[in-house]
């Protein structure tokens, strides 16, 4: 496993570095080639163009600017943004970046765990008519036309019903007085998530050894209820209490946008488990166990799913990425001021330099949550696992 | 020989001809399948109705054209000014002020002399549905359905082409992997991960802000995308499969040259791993383009995109279902065209992937 | 969810039951919330103190009700965009949007200042308006103007003479740019006829601490000395002097906690989520009366703190008004959306008293507001023109009848009136119809051909064509009514050139302005109509503004489309027609118009001291354009605002709209229960 792992990572280098100098070529072939462009930058004073020439090797042969570019990027060298000059495109990305983190992973866990219990329903009930409505469903859902349903969402539930606050992710009136930046709260709240879901996943793995249906549950949920217990004093003492109007505040504007990249991202996770567990509840091994008259039930948690959830992983590779194309937009319809929007606005009104180094570290973010599913793939694997084992 | 060769002829395309059938009654028994054909078979005879009501002249270009067309309808209104406190013996709420045949004199802020209690003539723009117009008007006065039916083209014209090019790619690429292996197929696999792990919205973003781009150009660069990605790795596993059958080797034996083997044996058993991929991202494709438009970053004069983006920028979005006919039809037409296109990919996965027909 | 958690478990004993298919997938639900604890302890909490989060904001609301006009009350306006920074050498030196100004307006001072609505000039700190300077005789010419004693920053320190002083040597050594460059023009040289000669400041001394005296080294007109240098910013030296250092430093200076020349400094600055300002106790900046007029206006001030003021400038008789700055709030909150969509849905439920925007509501989402409760709806003209550009530097824009036929040709009531539904007015002159006295008579083609139908205007151009040399193997006809008209084939020149093929009109496309897109399509016909071979080209903003302010590509296009917004002052027709200011040359003249007697015309007008001289002078150079037709000026759009009959305006009849003028007005507005 740890073989696997570290041949993974190798190979994931490889790629980021196929990566860095394919970008380069693409912002240099582009017509107008944008590393010219950074030349027309109207807020560079004549010294500074001198300098840009120098970082950027403007005048040196396409070999040696590739290497500067590289070398660029590990320095965390794009120059100035045009637009929020004299800040650097390295600032502003870490400005938003806690943001959308903490989006990013909250709807990435849920659209996910939606998705896969979605499957797992609709692979057992195959053929009956609430399959074919669940997957008509769920198709749509796929293929809504994303932005214009985020609209009507947030018309309905914001305005309509008013339930949700219309985009952002404060209340300004709260925060007059908060003695501290959203970003403070931002990388508290991540930090909470990341500990949660560790300590749950590790009751979930730490069980799943156990035979009988249910004292696994209970144990699953006296768990939970830990968890709960735990994060109830958590919030309720120290600092975390002094802050905890603002968290409350940062969660209640997340509930609408986790709802509504759910509802679309949920369906690509549900359609391919119920694919692959159609496949293996085809297996011999699964009708032995029905043979041997196991329930259904049992059958389709222990047997099916657990081998189900494999390439179900390897989906979830592919839903980061579709995530992160939606959180582009979830972001500017929900005015959640991100990464994605950034780059948004970086396009639209031309800052080439900023718009460069978020796409340059969205590609890296994809690359590590790519490495990160990867490694909890080889885990699951019993293949990976028993052979790093002999 | 002539006979023999002749004879062979008809008995392969009685073979196919008989394959066809059994794979139609196999899609047909797929009950989503067929309801994604016939969503695709809807979008595709409205596509191709528009010009037929143009050449025909059913339609008059000059009031249909979905871009440069102009339908003129006016209606005579009572002007009113709307009071202060509701309800009052004419209007509920509100909402109810203008009522109907009525409209506010606030609004013909560049009418001059136009007293309260007049009546005026308001050029309805957006109109709603009516006979001439079953999907009513934009705020230009121009017919959406036509629009629609436009919008349906785009859609069909680059979903195809970028869905071509891509399987394309991706078919000779994945086996070129199976079949040289080595280094090209290292390389070919690290340039899948990459395309695979890229946000393609992002980096469309990134294109579209430096260079203008047209429906052609996006096509080929969303093909491109979908022929270097995930799909190469799987049709290369495909092929990798053909590749051991007895009828490869055989083929080898009597001395057929690898890239004779590969065109006429490997390929032909990969086309139906290829045709699914295919459908499958012409979804993608036609997804790809709305929200694009949507955003403004297309240089394009109609699609159903731009549809949206057009009633969003005149304020029409958040009106609610008041004007459902700016809003509605073109983005369940995104929806469902991709979602048709979708099912028709599963009911083609029910023939080509035999492990889950039923039993 | 533990309830129903349960039930699912038990009831999936009665699996035939239909209700059970339900509940299964219902618990389904709750186990994924289940499963996902970290998020379950995340909502919960939310959940939880959902009631609490809603406390606080009705709370707010609440202090709001109680204190209807006191400094306690917030005024909240909704941005689409992050301010660019809080340094105002920063605002000025880069090229900055309007939301950056919105957010850093009132911080600095001026010589002298603008009234509105009536754009009267008046002073800023300055004690009078000085508009005469003494001609030193060598070639420069020097204004003395006291400033009021008494003026403090929000630190408490003096404005003085040396603040300007400090302003203006910082702005030229240190080299800043943009904006910067305009409000302080370097001069260099005093014979206007040597080589690098540059007109502007050469010197801004302070001969005492309360007097600055200014040499320029030309006899300055309105344009440069009233409503340039005179309205220069000027800022703190005790402050900012300690970043003066170079330009780098000054402008990575965070500028958020300077001192100001305003009743309110920033409290909070969130990125990405909201700016506020509060009210500063210690301020001088408030109160005042100002007295509008027609043509002139009265500023009383004495509000104890400020030195005490009672000053008349331009005629102040007729009918007027009154208000009374304020602050009258507490709390100035600019809250940032996304876009236009969700700052509008925001502010129809409630949650921000005024949108700043710069384009205004859409006609669209105006009508669908002024329905809702609540919401008070004002349109005003603005102070801008949209135009379509010949390029004289080639053929056929270079003719001048050619010019003239599609100025007669194109009937643009037509458009605007019935396609476009009255959304925009027509405009025909360089000045927008508000500035009542600027307006020049319309003389030439364009009065000759308005009130024409469609086959007079067709007739009227062939025959401006043939008068002009124009030569066609058949000239075609016009069936009369709404027909299209039969166009000229095989059309010359006057000199025998055949028109090129293929020429493009370029025009922002449908989705950035309707408007304009729909006006190319029909002018592109009309010029089909007369025989030439032009095609309308919906194109990316910006790319038609790199092609056509790019003196490399300055010849490369044949029409356009785009629009202006105008200053206070309009001394605009020179900067775009007069030949120095060429585009092949670096300035704003995209059609390449070279006319002597404009050029002499604008140089006096540049001059010119009174408003009555600078009117007359316009109203000529007007004319000449009125034959030559370099543009084909198209219309002005209405700017149409809504708020929430919460607050309360000093006025909302101004030309450019609440938004445009005074940035929401936060220092005017008053914000009720």
């Amino acid at each position: 496993m740890v073989e696997y792992i570290i041949r993974r990572t190798l190979q994931m280098i490889v790629v980021f570095f196929i990566f860095l100098v394919s970008s380069y070529l693409l912002f240099n072939a582009i017509p107008g080639n944008a590393f010219s462009n950074l030349l027309l930058n109207p807020n560079l004073p004549p010294d500074a163009y001198q300098k840009v020439l120098e970082t950027y090797g403007l005048d040196k042969p396409l070999g040696e600017r590739v290497q500067l570019y590289v070398v660029n990027f590990f320095k965390g060298d794009f120059g100035y943004s045009y637009k929020y000059f004299p800040k650097t495109p390295i600032e502003l990305i870490a400005e938003r970046l806690p943001r959308t983190l903490m989006l990013f992973s909250v709807v990435n866990i849920v659209a996910f765990y939606t998705g896969f219990f979605i499957g797992k329903i609709l692979a057992w009930r195959r053929g009956s008519k609430s399959e074919t409505w669940i997957t008509i469903t769920s198709v749509f859902s796929y293929t809504v036309f994303y932005p214009w349903f985020a609209l009507m969402m947030l018309w309905f539930f914001g305005y309509k019903m008013g339930w949700f606050p219309i985009g952002k992710f404060l209340y300004p009136e709260k925060w007059y007085d908060a003695p501290f930046d959203s970003d403070v709260i931002f990388s508290m709240m991540i930090k909470f998530t990341l500990v949660v879901s560790l300590l749950q996943f590790f009751a979930y793995t730490a069980t799943r050894g156990i035979e009988a249906l249910s004292s696994r549950r209970n144990i699953r949920f006296a768990s939970l209820i830990a968890i709960f217990i735990g994060s109830y004093f958590y919030w309720n003492t120290g600092e975390a209490l002094a802050r905890k109007p603002y968290a409350a505040d940062i969660a209640y504007h997340m509930i609408l946008p986790v709802m509504v990249v759910t509802i679309v991202a949920f369906a690509g996770t549900a359609l391919l488990t119920r694919t692959t567990m159609m496949e293996v509840l085809k297996e011999d091994y699964i009708l032995t166990a029905r043979a041997k008259g196991i329930s259904q039930k049992r059958i389709r948690d222990r047997h099916a799913a657990r081998t189900a959830l494999l390439p179900v992983v390897t989906s979830f590779i592919f839903t980061i990425v579709t995530i992160i194309d939606g959180s582009v937009l979830t972001e500017q319809i929900f005015s959640w001021p991100g990464m994605g929007q950034l780059l948004l606005q970086a396009v639209l009104e031309e800052d080439i330099p900023v718009a460069m180094a978020a796409f340059s570290f969205v590609g890296v973010f994809a690359l590590i949550a790519h490495l990160i599913a990867d490694i909890s793939y080889s885990y699951l694997d019993p293949r990976i696992r028993v052979k790093s084992q002999g | 020989m002539e006979i023999d060769n002749a004879k062979e002829k008809d008995l392969q395309k009685k073979l196919r001809r008989e394959s066809f059938k059994r794979n139609w009654k196999l899609f047909s028994q797929s009950k989503l399948g067929m309801i994604g054909l016939g969503i695709v078979s809807l979008f595709l005879i409205l596509a191709l109705l528009q010009p037929f009501l143009f050449l025909t002249g059913i339609w008059s270009e000059s009031i249909y054209h979905p871009v440069v067309g102009y339908d003129q309808i006016i209606e005579e209104k009572l002007v009113v000014e709307c009071p202060k406190e509701y309800p009052t013996p004419k209007y509920e709420t509100s909402f109810d002020c203008p009522a109907e045949g009525e409209v506010q004199k606030k609004m013909l802020y560049l009418a001059q002399g136009v007293e309260v209690g007049d009546m005026y003539d308001v050029y309805l723009q957006p109109a709603p549905p009516s006979s001439k117009h079953i999907l009513g008007t934009d705020s230009l006065g121009r017919d959406v359905f036509s629009q629609i039916m436009e919008g349906s083209q785009v859609a069909f014209v680059l979903g195809l082409l970028s869905a071509t090019l891509g399987v394309g790619i991706s078919t000779i690429l994945g086996t070129i992997a199976a079949f040289f292996g080595g280094r090209i197929d290292a390389y070919l696999m690290r340039q899948s991960d990459l395309v695979l792990m890229l946000p393609t919205l992002p980096l469309l973003f990134i294109i579209s802000a430096f260079a203008e781009l047209k429906i052609w150009h996006l096509a080929v660069v969303l093909g491109v995308l979908g022929g270097l990605g995930g799909s190469v790795i799987t049709i290369k596993s495909q092929a990798l499969q053909v590749k051991v059958k007895p009828f490869v080797d055989s083929a080898r034996i009597t001395g057929g040259s690898q890239r004779k083997i590969m065109f006429s044996h490997v390929l032909p058993n990969v086309a139906p791993l290829a045709l699914l991929f295919m459908v499958f991202s012409v979804t993608g494709a036609i997804a790809s383009e709305s929200v694009l438009s949507f955003l403004g970053l297309l240089n394009i004069d109609m699609s159903w995109g731009l549809m949206i983006y057009l009633s969003q920028t005149d304020g029409f979005i958040f009106s609610g279902l008041e004007y459902w006919w700016l809003i509605l039809p073109a983005g369940l037409s995104v929806t469902f065209l991709a979602g048709g296109f979708y099912l028709v990919g599963r009911g083609l996965d029910d023939v080509f992937n035999p492990r889950l027909r039923k039993r | 969810m533990w309830i129903l958690y349960t039930k699912g478990e038990k009831l999936s004993n009665f699996k035939g039951s239909r209700s059970w298919r339900l509940i299964l997938l219902f618990s389904v639900f709750a186990l994924v919330v289940v499963a996902c604890g970290g998020d379950t302890a995340e909502e919960e909490v939310a959940v939880e103190e959902t009631e609490t989060t809603e406390a606080p904001a009705t709370t707010a609301a609440a202090a709001e009700e109680a204190a209807p006009s006191g400094p306690d009350g917030v005024y909240k306006m909704a941005i689409f965009s992050d301010p660019q920074t809080q340094n105002y050498w920063n605002y000025l030196d880069t090229e900055t949007d309007v939301w950056t100004q919105y957010v850093m307006s009132g911080q600095a001072v001026s010589l002298f200042s603008i009234s509105y609505p009536n754009y009267q000039l008046v002073t800023g700190i300055a004690d009078e308006l000085v508009e005469a300077s003494t001609d030193n005789g060598d070639g420069t010419w020097t204004y003395s103007v006291p400033i009021t004693e008494g003026y403090e920053w929000s630190d408490g320190s003096a404005i003085t003479a040396n603040d300007m002083v400090f302003t203006y040597n910082t702005a030229k050594d240190l080299g800043l740019l943009s904006n910067w460059e305009t409000s302080y023009p370097q001069g260099s040289g005093t014979d206007s006829s040597a080589e690098g000669y540059a007109q502007g400041i050469l010197t801004l001394v302070a001969s005492d601490a309360y007097t600055v005296e200014i040499t320029l080294n030309f006899d300055a007109g309105l344009a440069s000395w009233q409503y340039q240098i005179a309205q220069a910013p000027i800022l703190p030296e005790s402050y900012w002097a300690q970043y003066a250092t170079d330009r780098e430093t000054l402008l990575a200076a965070s500028g958020v906690d300077a001192p100001v020349a305003s009743a309110f400094v920033y409290n909070k600055v969130e990125q990405g989520a909201f700016y506020t300002w509060t009210y500063d106790a210690n301020t001088m900046w408030d109160g005042g009366t100002t007295t509008i007029y027609k043509s002139g206006t009265t500023v009383e001030w004495d509000n104890g703190k400020a030195p005490a003021i009672n000053n008349s400038f331009g005629d102040t008789t007729g009918d007027s008004f009154s208000y009374t700055a304020g602050p009258y709030v507490g709390t100035v909150e600019f809250t940032l959306y996304g876009d236009q969509d969700a700052a509008y849905l925001a502010f129809q439920n409630g949650e921000v008293d005024f949108v700043l925007n710069p384009l205004g509501v859409k006609r669209n989402l105006f009508d669908q507001l002024s329905r809702v409760p609540g919401v008070e709806t004002v349109s005003n003209l603005g102070n801008g023109m949209r135009y379509m550009a010949f390029n004289t530097r080639v053929f056929p824009g270079s003719d001048k009848s050619f010019r003239q036929a599609v100025a007669c040709i194109s009937d643009k009531e037509f458009v605007l009136n019935n396609i476009l539904q009255g959304v925009a007015v027509n405009m025909d002159g360089q000045m927008p119809e508000a500035l009542t006295a600027w307006v020049a008579p319309v003389t030439g083609v364009l009065a000759d051909c308005a009130g024409l139908n469609a086959e007079e205007r067709f007739n009227k151009s062939v025959g401006i064509l043939q008068a002009g040399g124009w030569t066609a193997s058949d000239w075609g006809s016009h069936a009369g009514g709404a027909e299209r008209a039969v166009a000229p084939t095989g059309i010359k020149g006057p000199g025998g050139e055949t028109p090129p093929s293929d020429m493009l009109l370029y025009a922002p496309g449908a989705g950035y302005d309707p408007l304009r897109s729909t006006m190319s399509l029909f002018i592109a016909d009309w010029m089909q109509q007369l025989g030439l071979d032009v095609t309308a080209r919906p194109t990316g903003f910006n790319v038609i503004v790199d092609k056509v302010f790019t003196p490399e590509t300055c010849e490369d296009w044949y029409f356009y489309m785009l629009g202006w917004g105008l200053s206070a002052f309009p001394n605009h027709p020179g900067d775009f027609f007069n030949s120095k200011n060429d585009t092949c040359e670096g300035g704003y003249n995209t059609p390449g118009f070279n006319n002597a007697e404009f050029d002499a015309l604008d140089a006096e007008f540049q001059a010119a001291k009174t408003i009555s001289d600078a009117i007359a002078l316009s109203q000529k150079m007007e004319a000449i354009l009125f034959e030559e037709m370099p543009y084909l000026v198209l219309f002005n759009v209405p700017t149409l605002e809504v708020y929430r009959d919460t607050v309360e305006f000093p006025f909302t009849d101004v030309l450019d709209g609440l938004t445009g003028t005074g940035g929401g007005y936060p220092s005017l507005v008053k914000v009720q229960s």
